[in-house]
C-alpha cells in the first residue's frame, strides 16, 4: 500500500506533494512543539485540576495559544495548503479532511473492487462522482464526523446489528477500505472483537519508549491528545533540568516553539510516513510503530542545520 | 412628517424587528433615519467584507448585538482555501476600541482566533451571548477566556466548528459565581471534557434551558446532568451506551421521566439502541429531532423511535432510514415543517437509500412541509410534479441527487420539467438548490417563475449563457447565486453588470468565465470586489486573459478591496 496520501487514485497535485512517500511525506513545513507545559498528563480530574494551577497559573491562559508555548503534536491535518493544492487537481476533497480526501479516492477503488453489479458507465460515474470536490455538498464538519464515526468501537460493542447492516458495513468499510476484501473483513472483525492494538511511540531526545493502544482511539486528534499527555511528564522534566542548567543553547528551545516535532510512523513496508495522511482506518491497518520526530531528523528540511548538533540525550526520567 | 416627537417614534420602532423592515424605515426621510440608527439594537451583516466595522459602529451607536457571516457558502464544500479571509478580529478591535455595549455575537463561517475570543472576553463588561456556527480557527483556550471572564454569559452554542481541542478543563474556567447560563453547546468538541466541572456548572445554573453535549460525556453523566436540570428544553446527548440492565439505565429511564419540558433532541453521536426506550417518554412532546450524528441509530429501532414522535415539526435524519422509514414519518408526523436527510454513505453509490418515492409519501402525509433538504439516489420528473402539489408552501427546497448529472431515474430525461413544476407551485420559494441533469430548460422556468428567489445554487447544470441569463433577468430578489461547473461565460457574465450591486455575491467556479471577462467586469462596476482565487497558479506567470477563472467570488461593498487578501486571491 502506499502509504502516500490518497494512493494511486488521486491525481497530479496530490501525487507531486505526496511523493516518494517516506521522508519526504514528513519534511512538510514546519511549527510544531511538543507541549511543554499543559497540565493534564493524568486523567483523574483531581490531578487534572491541580494541573492547572501550576502550569497555567491565572485565570487566563488563552494568549499561550498562539505564542506557541501550548503546542500539540502536528499531523497531516495542520498542513491544510496541502489539501487545497491537492483540490486545485480536483481530485480529492481538499484541505483539513485530508483523510476524507483519501477516503474519496480509496473508495472508489473499493467501488470498483467489490464487484458489484454495475455497467462500466455507471462505474465511471461513481468514480466521478466520489472524485469531484467538494461533491457531494455536505459541510466538512459533518463529512469528518461521518468518516470518524465509523471506527467507533464501543458502539459496535454494544450494537451487535452494526456487523450486518448493510449501511454501517459500509460505512465501515469506508473509513478502512484499501480497496481490497482482505481489510474490510479485518476492519469488521475489529470492530466486533475490539481487540487492542498497542504500538511503540519513541520520542526523539527520550530514551524511553511508550506504548499506546490505537484502538482505543477513533481519530487523529485523541491520538494526538493521548501522545501529547503520554510525554507531557517527561518534556516538563525536562525543561525543567534545562531551565535549572540555565542554557539558552539548544534543547530548551527544541521545545518552547523555536523547534518542531512532528509525529510519524512506520508502516508495513517499512516506510516512515507523516500521521494523518491516509484515512485513520487504512492508518490503523498499516501502523507498525509511531516516531515523534524532530523535522530535522526529516530529510532535507532541517530548518536550522544548529540543531542537529543541539540533540541531546537527556537522563531517564 | 413631523408629527410625533422622536421618542414616540423610537417606541413605534421598538416594534419593527425584522432588519428588512428596519433597513426600509430608515430610508424613509432623514428623521426616520436618525431615530431609526440611534435605537437599532440588532445589526445583521451579511458579508464582512460589505462594510467596514467603523463604519457600523458610527451609524449604530446603541448597537448591543451583531451577526456576521463570512465565507461564501461553497467553503463549506472545501471549495474555498482556508486562509481566504473572514477574520473576525478587526471587528472585535474597531468594537472594542468604540464605547459599544456588544451583549451579542453571531458568527458564520468567519475565522476566530484566541486571541479574538480572549479579546472579545475582555472588552465587554455586559457580553452575554456568542454563537458560532461553522467557524475555525481556534482552540478551547478561547472557549476559556469566555468561560472566565464574561461575568453575565448566558449563551454559548457551537455549532459545527473545527475547533482544536487541546484540554477539556475549560470548563472548569466558568467561575463559581457565573450562574447566568441559559444555553451551553459545545457537541462539536472532539476531546475530553472535564466531568465534574460540567455536573458543577449545570448545578448552579437554574436558568439553564438548552445543553448540548459532546461525545465525551457518558450516560452516567447524562443522568446526573438531568437531575440537575429537568427544566430543560433542549438536549443533545452526548454519548448514550450503556447496558441496558444497569442500575444506571434504571436510574436514567426515572430521571427522564422527570424531564417534562424537553421539546428538542439531538446527539446520540455514540448510541447503543437497547437504550433508546429510556427516551420514549420525551419523544411525544418533541418538536424537533435531530438524528443527523447518529450513525448508530438505524432500522426498526429508527422506526420505533420515529413512531413516538408525532407532534414533530423539525426533523433531522440520515438517510439509512430508507423510503420505507419516511413512510412512517409521513404518516406519524403530521406536523412536519422541515425535513433533512443526510446521506450515511456519501460515496457509496448505488446503496439505494433514499428514492424520490420517499420523498414523495413526505408530501403527501405532511403537508405543512415548507423546508426541505434531501439527499437521494435518484428522482424523477413525476415525483417532483406531484410533490409539488402535495406541498405548494415550500419556501426552502434543496434536493441533491448524488450522482449530480443523474437524469429522471424512470424516462431518462433531464429533470427540467420536476423543477419547473416546483417554482411553478411554489410562490413563496425563496431558497432552491438542484441537482441531476439540467438542462437551460430549467432556468426559463425559474426565471420566469421563482418571483421570491433570493437563493440559488447550481451545479453542473445548463447548456449555455443563455441559462444563466434567464435567471438573471427573471428572478428580481434574487441575491445570492452560486454557481459550480456549468457552462456559463462571459456573455452570461457580463449582460446586466449592475444586476450585481442588487445582489449580495455571485460564485462561479469551473465555469467558462474567463479572466478577461472579469477583468471587464471589475472596471465597469467599482462598487464589487471581484475577487479570482488562483491556487494553483505562479504570481510572475500570471493567467492570460483569455484564460478560464477556476473561481470567482464577487460582492457589493461599500469599502473597496478588502486589505487581508491573501496571496492568492487577486481582487481585480
Amino acid at each position: 500500500m502506499q502509504g502516500v496520501g490518497g494512493g494511486g487514485a488521486v491525481s497530479g497535485g496530490g501525487g507531486s506533494i505526496t511523493s516518494g512517500g517516506s521522508m519526504s511525506t514528513v519534511s512538510k513545513e514546519d511549527n510544531l512543539v511538543l507541549s511543554s507545559e499543559d497540565s493534564s498528563s493524568c486523567p483523574d480530574e483531581s490531578e487534572l485540576e491541580l494541573g492547572l494551577g501550576l502550569s497555567l497559573g491565572g485565570a487566563c491562559r488563552t494568549q499561550q495559544g498562539p505564542r506557541g508555548q501550548y503546542a500539540r503534536i502536528l499531523t497531516a491535518k495542520d498542513f491544510p495548503y496541502l489539501g487545497s493544492l491537492a483540490s486545485a487537481s480536483s481530485s480529492s476533497s481538499a484541505s483539513s479532511p485530508s483523510s476524507s480526501s483519501c477516503s474519496n479516492s480509496s473508495l472508489s477503488r473499493a467501488n470498483v473492487t467489490a464487484g458489484t453489479k454495475r455497467s462500466a458507465d455507471s462505474v465511471a460515474v461513481a468514480n466521478g462522482a466520489s472524485q469531484v470536490v467538494g461533491w457531494p455538498p455536505i459541510r466538512a464538519y459533518r463529512m469528518n464526523s461521518l468518516v470518524n464515526q465509523a471506527k467507533l468501537p464501543a458502539a459496535e460493542v454494544f450494537n451487535p446489528l452494526i456487523g450486518k447492516s448493510k449501511n454501517s458495513n459500509t460505512v465501515v468499510g469506508k473509513g478502512t477500505s484499501n480497496g481490497s476484501d482482505k481489510n474490510n473483513g479485518n476492519s469488521k472483525e475489529r470492530g466486533q472483537l475490539r481487540s487492542t492494538l498497542f504500538v511503540k511511540v519513541n520520542m526523539d531526545g527520550i530514551p524511553i519508549g511508550r506504548k499506546v493502544d490505537l484502538s482505543a482511539h477513533s481519530c487523529y486528534e485523541a491520538l494526538s491528545q493521548k501522545l501529547e499527555d503520554m510525554f507531557q511528564t517527561s518534556t516538563t522534566i525536562m525543561n525543567s533540568i534545562r531551565s535549572s542548567r540555565e542554557e539558552d543553547d539548544i534543547p530548551s528551545k527544541l521545545l518552547d516553539g523555536s523547534s518542531e516535532f512532528v509525529l510519524t510512523y512506520e508502516d508495513k513496508d517499512g516506510d516512515w510516513m507523516l500521521v494523518g495522511d491516509v484515512p485513520w482506518g487504512m492508518f490503523i491497518s498499516s501502523v507498525r510503530r509511531l516516531r515523534i520526530m524532530r523535522t530535522s531528523e526529516a530529510n532535507g528540511l532541517a530548518p536550522r542545520s544548529e540543531e542537529r548538533n543541539g540533540r541531546q540525550r537527556t537522563n531517564p526520567i | 412628517m413631523n408629527y410625533f416627537p422622536d421618542e414616540v417614534l423610537e417606541h413605534v420602532f421598538d416594534f419593527v424587528t425584522s432588519h428588512r423592515d428596519r433597513n426600509a424605515v430608515s430610508l424613509v426621510c432623514k428623521l426616520w433615519y436618525r431615530v431609526e440608527r440611534f435605537s437599532r439594537e440588532r445589526v445583521f451583516i451579511g458579508n464582512c467584507y460589505a462594510i467596514s466595522p467603523e463604519r457600523v459602529i458610527m451609524r449604530f451607536p446603541g448597537l448591543k448585538s451583531l451577526t456576521l457571516k463570512g465565507k461564501p457558502h461553497f467553503a463549506d464544500f472545501n471549495l474555498v482555501p482556508h486562509d481566504w479571509g473572514a477574520y473576525v478580529q478587526p471587528w472585535i478591535e474597531a468594537f472594542a476600541k468604540s464605547r459599544i455595549g456588544l451583549e451579542e455575537l453571531r458568527l458564520k463561517r468567519m475565522l476566530v482566533s484566541d486571541e479574538s475570543l480572549e479579546l472579545l472576553s475582555q472588552s465587554f463588561v455586559n457580553f452575554k451571548s456568542l454563537v458560532l456556527v461553522s467557524c475555525e480557527g481556534f482552540t478551547t483556550d478561547g472557549l476559556a477566556a469566555i468561560a472566565a471572564n464574561c461575568r453575565f454569559l448566558r449563551e454559548l452554542d457551537l455549532q459545527e466548528n473545527e475547533i482544536d481541542d487541546l484540554c477539556g478543563h475549560w470548563l472548569s474556567y466558568f467561575p463559581e459565581s457565573c450562574t447566568s447560563l441559559t444555553s451551553l453547546n459545545f457537541a462539536c468538541l472532539k476531546g475530553e471534557i472535564n466531568l465534574a466541572a460540567l455536573e458543577r456548572l449545570v448545578a448552579r445554573s437554574p436558568n439553564l434551558k438548552s445543553l448540548k453535549l459532546n461525545r465525551a460525556v457518558p450516560l452516567e453523566v447524562l443522568q446526573k446532568i438531568l437531575m440537575r436540570a429537568p427544566q430543560l428544553v433542549d438536549l443533545g446527548t452526548g454519548s448514550f451506551v450503556h447496558e441496558p440492565d444497569s442500575e444506571t439505565y434504571n436510574k436514567l429511564k426515572a430521571t427522564i421521566l422527570n424531564c417534562k419540558s424537553i421539546r428538542n433532541l439531538s446527539g446520540f453521536l455514540e448510541v447503543a439502541p437497547r437504550c433508546l426506550p429510556s427516551i420514549y417518554p420525551i419523544c411525544l412532546n418533541l418538536t424537533t429531532l435531530n438524528l443527523s450524528y447518529a450513525a448508530g441509530i438505524h432500522g426498526s429501532d429508527l422506526v420505533k423511535l420515529i413512531r413516538q414522535c408525532v407532534k414533530l415539526q423539525r426533523l433531522w435524519i440520515l438517510d439509512c432510514i430508507g423510503d420505507k422509514g419516511l413512510e412512517v414519518v409521513a404518516s406519524t408526523c403530521k406536523e412536519l415543517q422541515e425535513l433533512r436527510v443526510f446521506p450515511s454513505d456519501p460515496f457509496g453509490v448505488g446503496h439505494a437509500a433514499v428514492t424520490e418515492n420517499g420523498l414523495v409519501a413526505i408530501s403527501s402525509g405532511c403537508p405543512k412541509l415548507h423546508s426541505l433538504l434531501y439527499f437521494c439516489q435518484q428522482m424523477t420528473n413525476a415525483a417532483l410534479e406531484t410533490v409539488a402539489k402535495n406541498c405548494p408552501n415550500f419556501i426552502r427546497f434543496r434536493l441533491c441527487i448524488l450522482d449530480p448529472t443523474k437524469p429522471d431515474a424512470i424516462t431518462m430525461q433531464p429533470l427540467d420539467e420536476g423543477f419547473g413544476a416546483i417554482v411553478r407551485s411554489c410562490k413563496q420559494l425563496r431558497r432552491l438548490s438542484m441537482a441531476g441533469l439540467l438542462t437551460d430548460q430549467v432556468f426559463l422556468y425559474i426565471g420566469m417563475y421563482a418571483e421570491q428567489l433570493e437563493m440559488l445554487s447550481i451545479a453542473f447544470a445548463g447548456d449555455s449563457d443563455k441559462g444563466m441569463l434567464y435567471v438573471l433577468n427573471g428572478c428580481k430578489k434574487l441575491r445570492k447565486l452560486e454557481i459550480r461547473d456549468c457552462p456559463f461565460g462571459n456573455a452570461a457574465l457580463l449582460t446586466d453588470v449592475g444586476k450585481y450591486e442588487t445582489m449580495r455575491s455571485l460564485w462561479m467556479s469551473s465555469c467558462e468565465v474567463t479572466l478577461g471577462g472579469c477583468k471587464i467586469l471589475a472596471k465597469k462596476m467599482a462598487r464589487l470586489n471581484v475577487e479570482i482565487i488562483n491556487e494553483h497558479d505562479q504570481m510572475d506567470v500570471g493567467p492570460e486573459d483569455g484564460e478560464r477563472v477556476d473561481k470567482m467570488y464577487l460582492y457589493r461593498t461599500l469599502v473597496g478591496r478588502r486589505k487581508d487578501a491573501p496571496e492568492f486571491v487577486w481582487t481585480l
